[in-house]
């Protein structure tokens, strides 16, 4: 087996279609996942920490009016938005009273907002799951069609030593390298993101009525 | 309403991620790439030892042939023997020489069993600048066990007894053609001896049939060794010798039976 038959390029260049096509639908997968890690991993952070921040803001001001003006400062912060819709219902049920309850009405908002925020953070995050499922079987199957084309090629050669054997099989390999490549990393990001948007999820619904108490206190 | 800007917002920061991803992926591939050129260059070639899979050791031992073997020749044989086509070099030279030693001095040992002597020393000398412009390893046994067969040949034919049992020479021929046989199998024995735990009771007794044209028409196990490894190898290299050099001009018959015994240390 000469140098240049051991390179990523040669392996390649070597391998069938169906390994050629496996390989392409993981690296597909891999580019995606590492797009949405790198997104969610930014804009996760950013909700954590101005959240954060917005919840000190509000503990520390009793005024419903002067927390929602702050509120512009926490604009990807879930809980000032959640916080913000709050008020603005609360503005809107004041205008123009009707016949449902006021509390309801705000309760109303502040949930549809809830699951907005919900769903905003958790958006994207289950195609990791999937890339962390599917991928190292998608690279296994390219392994075991490359090792089946390796042992027909073997069969026609009608010699089993190891410079024959080797390189099939080397080349069905890079397709189960290339799915564990592209699994470990979206696995890892998948805990961690269910992780973080757990927390937040917790503190939306636990402050979510106290938002609701403070716009009602403020209309009152 | 105050969403609406939002998602084209998201929108645009993840196609920048995704740009991001596809440059990190070009860059990882292009790192592994630059990694695998800068791995040539310095590229340790450790020894080969070429292996067969369909056929592994039975019962083992330690072998002395690879031990003999390794400080003759610098290079590894058996990567050699592996990267070559079965039959290519060994038993077209070999049948040339085969046709010449016969010849002269058949006619001339009847007469003159000193001039015998000469001939055959000189058709040595041939086999051996041949094997040794070869540098072959599995050659360089060859040589020696046709060297010592060649003498105990001409010792049996001077003193009048041939294998042919005519005893005027020709069985020395004869027993020169068996030898050069068995050089050209012991070449394509693909065997190591380091692969076998127990040499004992190592022994492989084959018998061939020999057609005139040198076709081995037929290949009979009267004892197989314990190992598999031993049996399957013996095997090949039959099957790898065939077509042997076709028979000297002293042969008489249409076909003959050579019987090897072949063990770890090679060919008897």
């Amino acid at each position: 087996m000469s140098d240049s038959q051991v390179g990523i390029i040669d392996l390649l260049f070597q391998a069938g279609p169906v390994v050629l096509f496996v390989l392409a639908v993981l690296l597909l997968f891999s580019v995606g996942s590492w797009a949405i890690i790198l997104y969610k991993f930014g804009s996760v952070r950013n909700s954590m920490k101005e959240s954060k921040e917005f919840l000190d803001y509000f503990f520390e001001s009793g005024s419903a009016e002067r927390i929602f003006s702050e509120t512009e400062k926490f604009r990807n912060g879930s809980l000032a938005k959640v916080f913000r819709a709050a008020y603005i219902e609360n503005r809107a049920v004041a205008a123009s009273p009707g016949a449902v309850d006021d509390r309801l009405r705000i309760a109303r908002a502040v949930k549809r907002e809830v699951n907005l925020e919900e769903k905003r953070l958790s958006s994207l995050v289950p195609f990791l799951a999937t890339v962390g499922n599917t991928a190292p079987f998608i690279g296994l199957f390219g392994t075991v069609w490359g090792i089946m084309s390796a042992f027909q090629n073997i069969g026609l050669v009608q010699s089993a030593s190891l410079a024959v054997v080797a390189p099939g099989i080397s080349e069905a390999l890079v397709a189960t390298a290339a799915g564990l490549a592209a699994a470990i990393p979206a696995v890892m990001a998948y805990n961690y993101f269910s992780q973080q948007i757990g927390i937040i999820e917790r503190d939306l619904e636990e402050f979510a009525p106290e938002f609701v108490a403070v716009c009602l206190q403020n209309q009152l | 309403m105050k969403k609406k800007g939002a998602p084209g917002g998201l929108e645009k920061t993840f196609f920048f991620w995704l740009a991001v991803a596809v440059a990190i992926h070009v860059a990882i591939f292009l790192g592994l790439v630059a990694l695998k050129s800068f791995d040539r260059v310095q590229k340790f070639k450790p020894r080969v030892v070429s292996v067969s899979l369909l056929s592994l050791p039975g019962s083992g031992g330690s072998s002395e042939k690879v031990k003999k073997n390794g400080p003759v020749g610098g290079k590894p044989a058996p990567e050699k023997v592996a990267a070559k086509p079965i039959s290519e070099p060994v038993p077209k030279q070999e049948p040339t020489v085969a046709k010449k030693v016969p010849v002269q001095p058949a006619k001339k040992t009847a007469a003159v069993p000193a001039k015998k002597e000469d001939a055959l020393a000189s058709a040595l000398d041939r086999l051996k600048k041949g094997v040794e412009q070869k540098k072959s390893l599995s050659g360089a046994d060859n040589l020696n066990m046709a060297l010592s067969r060649l003498k105990a040949g001409s010792a049996t034919s001077a003193s009048g007894s041939g294998t042919k049992g005519s005893g005027s020479g020709t069985g020395g021929s004869a027993d020169r053609y068996k030898a050069e046989v068995a050089g050209i199998i012991q070449k394509n024995w693909e065997f190591s001896g380091s692969l076998l735990r127990n040499t004992s009771g190592m022994e492989v007794f084959v018998q061939i049939r020999v057609q005139a044209n040198g076709t081995i028409a037929q290949i009979v196990f009267d004892h197989g060794s314990p190992s598999e490894y031993l049996n399957n190898s013996v095997k090949k290299a039959l099957e790898k010798s065939s077509p042997l050099p076709p028979f000297p001009p002293e042969y008489g018959s249409p076909q003959e039976w050579i019987r090897f015994v072949f063990t770890p240390d090679g060919i008897e």
